[in-house]
């Protein structure tokens, strides 16, 4: 699974590359305004964060009450955000997030 | 620039403002050592089934779809195929360039200033989910009686107490 997401990466990464060569430069000083924009929400927007978490919390709580069972699988399943897997892994997640948002907005315009 | 293409360029960075959060929360849930068992249909599942039904749905089949969209669009704008087809492949190339690279520009930026900080609410989201969570010898149990192991050690112990009892009874 992890190299899974790093491939996928390193595919998303190479043709957005690609992608801004055939562009030019419009694309590249854009990117960086949105790269600006995606720091700046999860580094300040933390609220919106915790709010889908305790939504998250409140479903699987729900789903005990209706008699499901919430395991603690061991570590050797857990990702942790130290190292390029879990770098890649989390582009991969902002990527396709953004992508049909922006894409929508811009066929508008 | 047109004023339309300068108001997307506002409306996507507001945009990306409210929406790159979720992502965190979706991060957490993929990297979470939690997992739900439903003991009725037998599956173990992540947790957050809904936000990821959400996110698969709508980003998932929502950007091929809006491909789709955008590649027919421009055919009937241009009322040419190829032309049409090279018009769409123009902006999704631009689309997917700026949020490809702002993206992983991004993540480098979040893993060198922001890693704790993520590492810290995937502690806390398992530490809160650790208040619910069952205890590793019922889960055991639960799981022997999933895959069928208790029943037949319990048809076993039956077999042998039946056994013994018709021994003694002789």
């Amino acid at each position: 699974m992890k190299n899974i997401s790093k491939i996928m990466g390193a595919c998303l990464l190479a043709v957005s590359v690609i992608s801004i060569y055939f562009t030019g430069i419009s694309s590249l000083l854009m990117s960086l305004a949105y790269a600006a924009s995606m720091f700046v929400g999860i580094h300040f927007l933390k609220k919106i964060s915790e709010f889908i978490t305790s939504l998250c919390i409140k479903e699987t709580t729900s789903i005990r009450k209706l008699g499901g069972k919430i395991l603690f699988v061991s570590d050797k399943y857990k990702g942790k955000f130290t190292s390029i897997n879990g770098t890649l892994d989390f582009y991969t997640k902002l990527f396709l997030m953004h992508f049909l948002l922006f894409l929508l907005l811009f066929k508008a315009a | 620039m047109s004023l339309k293409f300068a108001l997307a360029l506002i409306g996507s960075i507001i945009l990306s403002l409210i929406v790159s959060p979720i992502s965190i929360v979706y991060w957490i849930i993929y990297n979470t050592k939690i997992r739900i068992l439903d003991v009725r249909s037998a599956l173990v599942d992540r947790p957050g089934k809904l936000l990821r039904i959400f996110y698969k749905v709508v980003f998932g089949f929502g950007n091929l779809i809006a491909i789709l969209y955008i590649i027919m669009d421009a055919i009937r704008y241009t009322n040419d195929i190829v032309a049409g087809t090279a018009l769409a492949a123009i902006l999704i190339a631009f689309v997917f360039g700026s949020v490809g690279l702002g993206g992983f520009i991004a993540s480098i930026l979040i893993f060198f200033l922001e890693r704790n900080k993520i590492d810290k609410a995937l502690e806390d989201f398992e530490k809160t989910m650790s208040e619910y969570s069952t205890k590793p010898e019922e889960a055991i149990q639960i799981l022997k009686e999933i895959i069928g192991i208790q029943e037949a050690i319990s048809e076993t112990e039956g077999n042998q107490e039946s056994a013994s009892q018709s021994q003694t009874e002789n």
